[in-house]
């Protein structure tokens, strides 16, 4: 006992005074409050610099995942759902009770367009007198108006709002059930999964709903919807139920469905158009989709895949060290479109090496991939460029590029050729800009304006 | 089929017959014959009809031409109410831009009584619509009466008559037409021949000149020629209706007709019909404020700013952007954010951006990275009077560190200005069918078209042979054109038009589409409706 007061003898001067034991309290508190939001400041800065989920990256992946993830996860829940509080202030913030809400929602005097507004405050707040008013409206409102609603209680969530949902698969009017396709799948979970899954299985059913349904499995994104989608593709050949599975496929992260779409591409018997949509679709995959599709865009025997696959590749961004190979399947590729989107997916790339590629984008022919290739040397001049290239970019590229900006071609080409010059930023592209200007096509005008105007 | 039928009848209407239609009627002048260079015929003295020069004979009733004694006989066996025999002459065609004439000896020795008529003589009729033609004959009627009668034909109605009372019952016969004023002139002459003193006893004006008939015919037309013999309710024996010395001049190799409709057929897509799907150009400037007003919430993280971006969209709807949001650069230090952003294709009949972005960007200087997809109708909406747009975003990101992310948020917000003015979905298509003829001289259909897409560009498919069938009409595929408007010329693979059904029916001298469907795709979004709906007459 004696050992013990020992130790905690440094303590007895609180018991001295009453402030001195408030202020006691205070400081344990802030030094609390000060530790919690520190370890929380510390948990996100090594959850953005060493995310745990990254082994490449992560310092202790397991104390990570045990102690600074959570925290993070629990940081990133509230941030998500301030953004969907705001998103949802309109519909929720009526400025009347939810009593009020209901009686001006029931009320046939009061403007359709105003009442349907309604419906997503009561499918949210889902008593039981507000699901209740939402059936009766739903009895007798005009299939417009109920598709609108449909759409808009799906798009709180909540579960308890499919109640709503389930009996309008079976209106009469296509457009609401295909709403009510979309208001289930928003909300998602098993049943609907299965729902979904049934519906694009059903070739008796018509294509809009199969579409619908396919896109909705898309949405929902979980192994069970995936599942659903490749045992429907494999059974659809060159079709627009086949294209829009493809799509929401495409959707998912891509170790999901990696496997499925590399069997489907190399499968002889996949319709050609259908491996062009197959490639695109990955466009919305995960970034490790990036090296699948950079051996569609190198070894694939069909011009078409190898541009979508390198058109796939543009809008997944920078990735790192792309730059040399798709300079180097630039330089081995024979057609034309193809290099096009090359170009196009070099474009936000870094190490770009302008001076191998200077020489092959004047020799294109074709004028879509000679201004695609324009517009990489452009972005490398501004970057990094040797002076040979910059050189040449001024005295031979621009006065190409204010010739097809200022004369008659595609508005398409036109344009293109002054997002070039908009790129390069040098004193002879700024010139060229300049007199684009003045040029009598507003669009190219206004844009040349607005490339002068941003260097300002 | 010929015209001439009920001639009796109708021969005491043309006592009375308003013939303000002639442009000019018996001038009552003697013309010596004019001297063609070109010229060609058929004495008939080889008693054998000669096939390379006459085509089948087209009989109604017991009508019968047949070439004896040196000449060509037309017989009735048995006579009914209307009997005739019609030789076409297959060896030349009569050009509408060049002068040519036609003439026989015709010979009528019957004596009709009662209700009976007979008549031989010469047919011209378009090569193009057999419905406007002209005859010249020698006829006998019930009064003992013979006379030189001419008949002109605006598709198959009585459009102007001519006659001329003779003693004659032998007379060489003559359709001419001059092709400076496109007047067909018939007349008779006084002298058998060879030294022919031509009296022209109508003419007919077939361009549609000071009240004259149009027929309808551009300077390529060509007119065919047909001797014949006719009668009603009588019998005509060997010798009593005859020609002979069939001569041409000025005829030309046949252009034969086409075998279906053609014409030049305009369609347009149209804006008011909001059941068709709409190809969607987007390029242009936009500008406005991030982030709209439904994520509000952001707005205290990041700040309002402004945006301006430029939208170039390619042949097959791709997208890329250049432009600046305020206060962002790349990670080195360009304020000019630029790349692909997605593409826009059809998705339930509609036009629907699917834009994706992955931005590796500094914010105030700060690096952050953010991606973000979404999926909007290309339409733009009025709510409460402001342009807005609609659609779905799913979105993932980081605020300094913190992830946050969400999929399928519905989302409504202002339109970025410049979409209204931007939003292209204007489109025509000049479609052109036409008949040609190959070195056998048979004759085919081609089709080529102009497809001009909303962004201005114009697409020529080049012709291509296609058939019409009566029961199923046109099935025309246009893809692999080439887009003329890019500089240089470019084969465009991702434009195709795709008319079916298209049947076609005659009015007045131009055929007009009367069902049909046409599929367009382009820009990578494609639709379909009733061609009737796109038809600009």
């Amino acid at each position: 006992m004696k050992t013990i007061e020992k130790y905690f003898r440094f303590l007895k001067w609180l018991r001295t005074t009453l402030c001195g034991r408030w202020l006691f309290g205070v400081g344990i508190g802030l030094t609390i409050l000060l530790f919690t939001a520190g370890f929380i400041v510390f948990s996100v800065w090594i959850e953005g610099r060493f995310p745990s989920d990254d082994p490449n990256h992560s310092l202790i992946p397991r104390l990570q995942r045990v102690l600074t993830k959570p925290i993070v996860n629990a940081v990133s829940h509230q941030v998500e759902r301030y953004l969907r509080n705001r998103m949802e202030a309109p519909y929720m913030n009526t400025g009347f009770t939810l009593e009020e809400t209901i009686t001006r929602f029931l009320d046939e005097n009061v403007d359709m367009g105003e009442r349907r507004i309604y419906a997503y405050r009561l499918a949210r707040e889902a008593t039981p007198q507000a699901m209740a008013a939402l059936a009766k409206v739903f009895e007798t409102a005009r299939p417009e108006d109920r598709a609108f609603m449909a759409l808009l209680i799906g798009s709180t969530r909540n579960p308890g709002a499919k109640d709503l949902l389930w009996p309008l698969l079976d209106d009469a009017d296509q457009k609401v059930v295909l709403a009510a396709l979309r208001g289930l799948s928003t909300i998602g979970g098993a049943d609907v999964s299965s729902k979904l899954g049934m519906l694009l299985a059903d070739s008796a059913q018509p294509e809009s709903i199969r579409i619908e349904a396919a896109r909705g499995l898309g949405d929902m994104g979980t192994p069970a919807e995936r599942d659903f989608l490749m045992r429907v593709l494999v059974k659809e050949k060159e079709t627009d139920v086949g294209m829009e599975i493809l799509n929401s496929l495409g959707r998912f992260s891509f170790p999901m469905v990696a496997d499925t779409f590399e069997q489907y591409l190399s499968a002889p018997e996949t319709p050609g158009p259908m491996r062009v949509a197959a490639v695109e679709s990955l466009a919305q995959s995960s970034k490790e989709v990036v090296p699948f599709l950079l051996g569609a865009a190198a070894n694939d025997m069909d011009p078409d895949v190898r541009g979508s696959a390198a058109w796939a590749i543009s809008l997944h961004g920078p990735y790192d060290q792309l730059g040399p190979t798709l300079t180097d399947l630039a330089e081995q590729e024979t057609d034309a479109d193809v290099r096009r989107r090359l170009y196009e997916a070099l474009l936000p790339q870094s190490g770009i090496p302008a001076d191998r590629l200077l020489p092959k984008v004047l020799a294109e022919d074709d004028i879509a991939a000679r201004v695609a290739g324009f517009n990489v040397l452009g972005s490398a001049v501004r970057q990094s460029a040797s002076a040979a290239v910059a050189t040449s970019f001024d005295q031979q590229i621009v006065p190409e590029l204010l010739q097809i900006a200022t004369s008659e071609n595609s508005l398409n080409i036109r344009m293109r050729a002054v997002f070039a010059l908009r790129q390069a930023q040098t004193a002879a592209a700024q010139a060229a800009l300049a007199e684009i200007a003045n040029t009598p096509t507003p669009q190219i005008a206004t844009a040349a304006r607005h490339g002068l105007r941003a260097l300002k | 089929m010929r015209q001439h039928r009920g001639k009796w009848f109708r021969r005491r209407l043309i006592v009375t017959f308003h013939m303000w239609f002639l442009i000019a009627l018996i001038p009552a002048f003697f013309c010596l014959g004019q001297a063609f260079a070109d010229t060609a015929g058929d004495d008939f003295d080889d008693n054998k009809k000669d096939t390379t020069k006459w085509g089948t004979d087209e009989v109604r009733g017991h009508g019968h031409l047949n070439e004896t004694g040196g000449r060509l006989e037309y017989t009735c066996g048995s006579g009914t109410a209307l009997d005739s025999s019609d030789r076409p002459w297959i060896l030349r065609r009569f050009p509408y831009n060049a002068d040519w004439s036609i003439q026989i000896d015709a010979t009528n020795n019957t004596a009709p009584t009662g209700n009976q008529w007979s008549s031989f003589g010469i047919i011209v009729h378009s090569a193009i619509d057999q419905d406007n033609e002209i005859e010249v004959e020698l006829e006998a009627d019930p009064g003992g009466v013979n006379a030189f009668l001419a008949e002109f034909h605006y598709y198959g109605f009585l459009y102007g008559t001519a006659t001329q009372i003779t003693g004659s019952k032998s007379a060489p016969i003559r359709i001419s037409f001059n092709s400076a004023t496109k007047v067909l002139t018939v007349s008779y002459s006084l002298d058998p021949g060879p030294n022919y003193q031509w009296v022209d006893f109508g003419s007919f004006g077939v361009n549609g000149d000071n009240g004259s008939a149009d027929w309808g015919l551009t300077d390529t037309d060509q007119f065919i020629a047909y001797v014949f013999g006719y009668s009603e309710n009588m019998a005509v024996n060997d010798g009593q209706l005859y020609g002979d010395n069939f001569l041409e001049s000025g005829g030309v190799t046949p252009v034969m007709p086409p075998p279906g409709p053609t014409g030049k057929f305009r369609f347009a897509f149209p804006t008011n019909n909001p059941l068709l799907t709409i190809i969607a150009s987007i390029i242009g400037h936009y500008s406005g404020v991030y982030p709209p007003a439904a994520f509000s919430g952001l707005l205290n993280v990041l700040g309002t700013r402004t945006y301006e971006m430029d939208i170039a969209q390619d042949e097959s709807g791709k997208l890329s952007y250049m432009g600046t949001v305020q206060g962002v650069t790349t990670q080195d230090n360009n304020s000019q954010l630029s790349g692909a952003i997605g593409a826009i294709s059809t998705v339930d009949g509609k036009p629907t951006a699917k834009l994706k972005g992955s931005f590796d960007d500094k914010v105030d200087g700060t690096p952050g990275k953010s991606k973000g997809t979404a999926n909007i109708p290309v339409e733009v909406i009025n709510i409460g009077g402001i342009d807005s747009v609609a659609g779905t975003a799913s979105y993932s990101g980081k605020i300094g560190g913190v992830p946050f992310s969400d999929r399928n948020v519905p989302f409504q917000v202002d339109a970025p200005l410049g979409t209204v003015g931007n939003l292209k979905k204007d489109w025509t298509l000049q479609l052109d069918i036409t008949g040609k003829q190959d070195a056998k001289g048979k004759t085919y259909i081609v089709a080529s078209s102009q497809l001009v897409l909303p962004n201005g560009d114009t697409i020529v498919f080049p012709e291509k042979k296609t058939r019409y069938s009566t029961k199923s009409g046109y099935a025309l595929s246009f893809k692999g054109g080439t887009n003329v408007t890019v500089n240089p010329p470019k084969v465009d693979k991702k434009t195709s038009i795709l008319i079916k059904g298209m049947t076609l029916t005659k009015q007045g001298n131009v055929w007009q589409p009367t069902a049909g469907t046409i599929t367009y795709k382009f820009f990578g979004q494609q639709g379909s409706g009733n061609l009737l709906d796109f038809y600009v007459p």
